[in-house]
């Protein structure tokens, strides 16, 4: 691995470990900013509720102790998934890195799932399995969505694709339709937060977490949030990339102006949609998922 | 032993809304003091599901025998340190169902209970009212945090000795 592909991926998980939540702030500030009121007084609030939280007592219940591998694990694989991204030069592990990401992004969500199977806590497992729902239809488009953006682009890599390769528009606006929405749904932002939802399951998934496990907890939450977040802007990022050359440096901070831009469009859908019934979230999304996807790879095959 | 709540406290404060059979007009309040017209966010507050994620317990009602163990289970649930805010007359100290037979009487009754059952109450700070007003539960709140002083002094009259 170059130097520079190294110091760039290092400094994305950096970048992303620190900005999440101020990123989250923003999210509250603004449905704030949509409620008429002022909400948190600074921009460094979660930051300032994650401190909180890690001078605070840990509570575990009988047979939760085990939570603490799982959370950990969600923890790392959003870092090494983030590590995975275009980062504005092409990546060593081109063509495989498209595999990396889906590997480590699938890991952090089913990480996710295991923390609240092995929290001991009956509304964690409710959560834990609305959760697992969703996932399986979800990831199952994420592959798809994500292999058919990095075919529209004629190389079966995802960094690699802006450097190689035809670049095909029509394909890649149905197959970024399908992958953005994905996106949106695994960010767990409303009506898809089915695993936390917090008035009928208490906090779901976290229900059991205390403390500086709480505070781990509400990390790997953000940053699975900016994983999605930087997918959806690497996926936009690509064409963008070939046409005005941001290659280095100008294409890392292409990224992340468009992961902060991407974050913002989702935290302003989330406020502005209501939340809903977990069977209702699953079959409406089966049922973009499916024409999208059939529509996408259609027009790969036939080289439209 | 009491724990001191930390200075990180006072720039986030998670609540649980803990209602121990109140005649939900306390509730009432606690809702205003989460809406946008007094927007608590403001000062950093938010409520939150489980008491696991609390700081502070904003405690109403006067604490029916019913409600008992689950609020002593919801209590334990909190990590320390371990705040509550008593809200309202009847979780002051029982309000108009004080001598009731159905209720234990508000938060000092249950901390005595707390306390035999090894649950310490790191600190407390009661807001009286029927119902208790918005403005007052965030006063209290501040008060309890340590943003704010109390104004009056620590001093118990017994009814009934004293005067005359
Ligand atoms: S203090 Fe008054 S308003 Fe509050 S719960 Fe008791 S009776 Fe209801």
């Amino acid at each position: 691995m170059s130097f520079i592909n190294l110091a760039l991926s290092l400094a994305l998980i950096g970048v992303a470990v620190a900005v999440a939540p101020i990123l989250d702030t923003v999210d509250r500030k603004l449905r704030a900013r949509l409620h008429s009121r002022i909400g948190p007084p600074t921009l460094l609030q979660t930051w300032y509720d994650i401190a909180k939280l890690l001078g605070k007592e840990i509570v575990v219940s009988e047979g939760g102790s085990a939570v603490v591998v799982p959370l950990f694990m969600t923890v790392a694989s959003a870092l090494l998934a983030l590590s995975a991204l275009p980062p504005g030069v092409p990546s060593p592990l081109a063509p495989l890195d498209l595999l990396y990401l889906i590997m480590f992004s699938a890991a952090a969500h089913a990480s996710f799932i295991l923390v609240a199977v092995s929290s001991g806590n009956v509304y964690a497992v409710i959560g834990g399995f609305r959760e697992f729902v969703l996932v399986s239809v979800n990831e199952v488009a994420f592959v798809l969505g994500l292999t058919a953006v990095a075919l529209s682009t004629g190389v079966l890599s995802f960094s690699g694709a802006a450097y190689y390769g035809d670049f095909r528009p029509i394909p890649y606006i149905v197959s970024f339709a399908l992958l953005s929405i994905c996106l949106y749904v695994s960010s767990a932002r409303i009506p898809f937060d089915l695993g936390e939802a917090e008035p009928e399951l208490a906090s779901g998934v976290l229900i059991e977490l205390s403390g500086p496990l709480l505070a781990i907890g509400i990390i790997s939450v953000l940053l699975k949030r900016f994983l999605s977040a930087s997918i959806t802007a690497a996926a936009i990022a690509l064409p963008i990339m070939r046409y005005i050359g941001a290659y280095g440096l100008s294409g890392f901070s292409l990224l992340l102006a468009l992961t902060i831009t991407v974050w913002i469009i989702h935290s302003l859908i989330a406020a502005s949609l209501g939340r809903s019934r977990v069977e209702v979230a699953v079959k409406t999304l089966i049922s973009l998922y499916i024409p999208l996807t059939l529509l996408a790879y259609t027009l790969l095959l036939f080289g439209v | 032993m009491r724990v001191r709540p930390p200075k990180a406290l006072r720039k986030s404060i998670w609540v649980f809304h803990l209602n121990t059979g109140s005649c939900n007009a306390c509730d009432i309040e606690i809702l205003d003091v989460l809406t946008p017209f007094m927007d608590a966010e403001r000062f950093g507050v938010k409520l939150v599901a489980s008491p696991r994620h609390a700081d502070v317990a904003l405690l109403t009602g006067p604490i029916t025998r019913e409600t008992l163990p689950k609020v002593v289970n919801a209590l334990k649930a909190m990590p320390r340190p371990r705040l509550v805010l008593a809200i309202g007359a009847c979780a002051v100290g029982g309000g108009i169902w004080h001598d009731s037979y159905s209720v234990i009487g508000g938060f000092p009754r249950l901390k005595k209970i707390l306390e035999e059952n090894g649950v310490i109450i790191d600190r407390v700070v009661y807001v009286p009212g029927c119902p208790a007003r918005p403005e007052a539960i965030i006063y209290g709140l501040a008060v309890l945090i340590g943003l704010l002083k109390k104004k009056v002094k620590k001093e118990v009259k017994e009814a009934g000795k004293g005067e005359g």
